[in-house]
């Protein structure tokens, strides 16, 4: 009799949160490195492989910590997917907008770079390397290193070594 | 601000650098050591007028364009260097593809047949080479098929001479696809009795080669064929052919 009425008792939520699952989208918590909860609808949230495989194991009832997304960059990364979740967009309007949230500043595009490699979105992570690829395309070694503040540690032998190694590349 | 790019991951890092054109990524080892012993995942390595150069062109118009053959003429030893150069420099990691399309023949043998084993030591799947001349005065390149090899699955062929000798016959049994365009084939036209080694053929494409004027395609040899394309010859097929789709022009 006690067995009986524990399945009884635990039974009715079981259900509940299967029901729950069963619904078309889910609402999904995503929580920030800094603490900030942002509510997102499942359809939206999956286009991150990281999180569609914790919400396929069963691990997102609760919320989701993102301890490597601060949420500057969640709110972005969040923008771009709910921008891609409709694939029947029209092409042109989808590049249009991939266009513009690309013009960022270096530090914003490196944290999507690195979020869009952690939350593994794949075509976040190709436009946004895209983007820094552009930036080097067809400039001098010395432009692309004070674009993007690289210092240079070859003594002016092993520069000239890679040059001569390299010759036909660096000839105009 | 610091030096943030050069402290990305490195699949970051690779996936940047094989968005660059192979020009480009080659000057980023100027960069900093970083950048230096870091190389993008390559598929296809390719080397053409463009990829080099930076020159867009049309391969099928460029044969009676005198400017463009007395331009070429000039580039043709920055583009063997270059070439070389890079494969002296590439260690790893292996290469799917190695597309060489240029104005090349026998007379570059020695550079080519380099090219060719090192396409062999990356263990590539694909060799593409297009060799246009200009006045056909040049014999054409000799594709090396003692560096026929199991990984080497794809043979696209253009402007050269293939001629295996019946002891390397059994070294196209690995080939899937063999598409020759402008190919000089074997001396005593003896055609069949290359296909005979091609034991694992599925797709099989002739675009003017001189064919002998009755070409057999038997079944039992090339059981695997789903793919057959003949252009300007129009071969006999026996009874019974087991191929799947047949497209003549």
């Amino acid at each position: 009799a006690i067995q009986s009425s524990r399945f009884s008792c635990v039974g009715f939520p079981l259900a509940y949160i299967f029901l729950a699952c069963k619904k078309k989208s889910m609402a999904l918590k995503l929580k920030s490195s800094d603490n900030k909860i942002f509510e997102v609808e499942e359809l939206v949230a999956v286009q991150s492989e990281t999180i569609k495989s914790l919400v396929e194991d069963g691990c997102a009832n609760n919320v989701i910590p993102l301890p490597n997304v601060d949420s500057k960059t969640l709110e972005l990364v969040l923008d771009w997917c709910k921008n891609h979740v409709d694939v029947k967009l029209d092409e042109e309007k989808l590049k249009e907008y991939e266009d513009k949230f690309i013009e960022v500043d270096l530090a914003v595009l490196y944290d999507l770079l690195m979020a869009a490699n952690y939350l593994n979105i794949k075509d976040l992570l190709n436009r946004a390397s895209q983007k820094v690829a552009d930036m080097l395309k067809g400039k001098k070694p010395e432009q692309i290193r004070e674009t993007f503040n690289i210092v240079n540690d070859f003594s002016p032998e092993e520069e000239e070594e890679i040059r001569k190694e390299n010759l036909w590349a660096f000839e105009e | 601000m610091s030096d943030r790019i050069s402290e990305l991951p490195d699949d970051i890092f690779t996936n940047i650098l094989s968005s660059l054109t192979l020009r480009d990524s080659v000057k980023a080892r100027l960069l900093s050591p970083r950048w230096r012993h870091i190389s993008a995942p390559i598929c296809t390595l390719q080397f053409d007028l463009f990829t080099m150069f930076g020159i867009e062109y049309d391969e099928n118009n460029g044969y009676f364009d005198t400017l463009l053959a007395n331009f070429v003429n000039e580039l043709k030893p920055r583009f063997l260097t270059a070439v070389d150069q890079f494969f002296q420099q590439y260690r790893a990691p292996k290469i799917g593809t190695l597309k060489v399309h240029f104005y090349l023949g026998n007379e570059y043998a020695f550079h080519i047949n380099n090219w060719v084993a090192f396409a062999a030591r990356m263990e590539a799947k694909k060799i593409d080479f297009y060799f246009s001349s200009f006045y056909q005065q040049n014999e054409n390149y000799s594709f090396p098929c003692h560096f026929l090899n199991s990984h080497l699955k794809h043979l696209l062929l253009g402007g050269c001479t293939f001629k295996p000798s019946p002891e390397h016959r059994n070294l196209l049994s690995s080939l899937a696809t063999l598409d020759f365009s402008n190919v000089i084939l074997d001396t005593n036209n003896d055609v069949e009795g290359i296909l005979s080694g091609c034991l694992n053929l599925e797709c099989l494409v002739l675009r003017n080669c001189r064919l002998p004027m009755r070409l057999c395609i038997h079944d039992h040899q090339l059981f695997k064929l789903k793919t057959l394309i003949v252009h300007q010859n129009v071969p006999h097929f026996p009874e019974g052919e087991h191929c799947y789709s047949l497209k003549f022009y």
